[in-house]
């Protein structure tokens, strides 16, 4: 890449360590995109991964992400959703009474509201969609949701054209969660706020793409067929521009 | 493979069980889930909540701004399964000044994966039991089934 470049993934800085969600929520509202918390310090292969994209300013494909074998479908509307998702996990072969099924479709459920609710604004900022009424997307605005089974865990995206995420809101919205008391739940009606902290609470690595104002790719992989531990995971969120 | 756990919208049936009023609640709590018609009920009420399947971030909210209206009042939650008890968790405010009167602890076996939960008392905790680690897997014979998830959390629960 020449000097002069145009700079295309803003890539902030990596924290490497074995932490808490809440310690890593801390993180992340202190402005620190990419966190990898690990046993492994820096011979953690997610965590060299992410040091290469940083390099390269770009984000790259973690093997925990979706193959060519990702099954995909299109969600425009509130009120079919539920139906949609419990399509998706009998296709991925999960029981929702059981309590894996119940997780991914937690996470499902959060993703995909958080997409239809959130991504999408009107020019003042507010939001184009209320989550008091049902909805019904625009054409050229449905909600794109990936999953297949990867690596002893479920792999899981939604993709919007809002592009409308930012780092510094998940960041409020995550350190207000985790601090609980009478803040924790805001009453306005947009943001990304309990949704993602669901997520981020749920999955056990997260990567978010957001080339702003067109689309935001929300991905995560949900380890847990076993115990499994629970400070290994990642949050990584590359913005374009 | 066949999904077994229909799409069940929310619903709440009210009874009387010894002078209290008992909601008893069941579905899906989401943004289309409405707790008015119990704002104006008075004195003391207690919700069961074993019907519950789903909760998602918008019937959280829902719910917590429903239980303000109901500071001062004697509210009790019995029968909470484990998607309610992850709530009571992340979300102080989803429980208010409520009473739990009793949970479920979902155990899963480590050698089969065979799932089961226990109704845990509330009361029978706060006098000492302790709720049991492990438990013997009535698939597969094994003292290998474990808490799913931190034993703490169904302590604070309450």
């Amino acid at each position: 890449m020449g000097a002069t470049a145009k700079k295309l993934w803003q890539v902030e800085e990596v924290a490497c360590g074995v932490f808490s969600k809440q310690d890593a929520s801390h993180l992340v509202e202190k402005g620190i995109s990419h966190i990898h918390s690990t046993s492994l310090g820096e011979r953690d292969p997610l965590y060299q991964l992410t040091c290469r994209a940083a390099a390269e300013n770009s984000p790259l494909h973690y093997p925990w992400e979706g193959t060519a074998r990702c099954h995909f479908a299109a969600i425009d509307a509130s009120a079919s959703r539920h139906n949609k998702i419990l399509e998706m996990l009998s296709t991925l072969g999960l029981n929702p009474a059981q309590r894996f099924g119940h997780r991914v479709q937690g996470i499902l459920e959060e993703l995909i509201t958080n997409g239809m609710f959130h991504a999408y604004k009107n020019k003042d900022g507010s939001a184009k969609y209320s989550r008091r009424e049902k909805t019904q997307l625009d054409g050229g605005e449905p909600l794109r949701v990936g999953f297949e089974n990867v690596q002893q865990g479920i792999f899981l995206s939604v993709e919007d054209c809002g592009g409308t995420l930012k780092l510094q809101d998940i960041g409020k919205a995550l350190h207000r969660c985790y601090a609980g008391g009478e803040t924790q739940i805001e009453t306005k009606d947009q943001g990304a706020g309990l949704g993602m902290y669901m997520i981020f609470d749920s999955a056990t690595h997260i990567k978010i793409e957001v080339t702003p104002n067109k689309r935001t790719f929300i991905c995560c992989w949900v380890g847990g067929k076993g115990k499994g531990s629970e400070t290994s995971f990642s949050f990584n969120f590359f913005q374009k521009g | 493979m066949e999904v077994e756990v229909p799409v069940s919208k929310f619903s709440a049936r009210k009874a009387t069980e010894e002078g209290k009023t008992v909601i008893y609640l069941c579905g899906q709590i989401d943004e289309d889930a409405t707790f008015d018609s119990f704002e104006k009920e008075e004195g003391a009420i207690v919700f069961d909540f074993e019907g519950i399947t789903v909760i998602n971030s918008c019937g959280v909210r829902n719910w917590v701004n429903f239980m303000k209206h109901k500071k001062g009042q004697d509210i009790s939650f019995r029968n909470c399964p484990p998607v309610i008890v992850k709530q009571l968790n992340l979300v102080p405010s989803f429980k208010g000044e409520a009473k739990v009167l009793s949970l479920y602890v979902p155990y899963v076996c480590m050698n089969c994966d065979h799932e089961t939960r226990t109704l845990v008392d509330m009361k029978t905790l706060s006098s000492g039991a302790v709720i049991a680690e492990v438990l013997k897997c009535e698939a597969c014979g094994e003292e290998e089934m474990e808490i799913d998830g931190d034993e703490k959390q169904f302590r604070l629960a309450g």
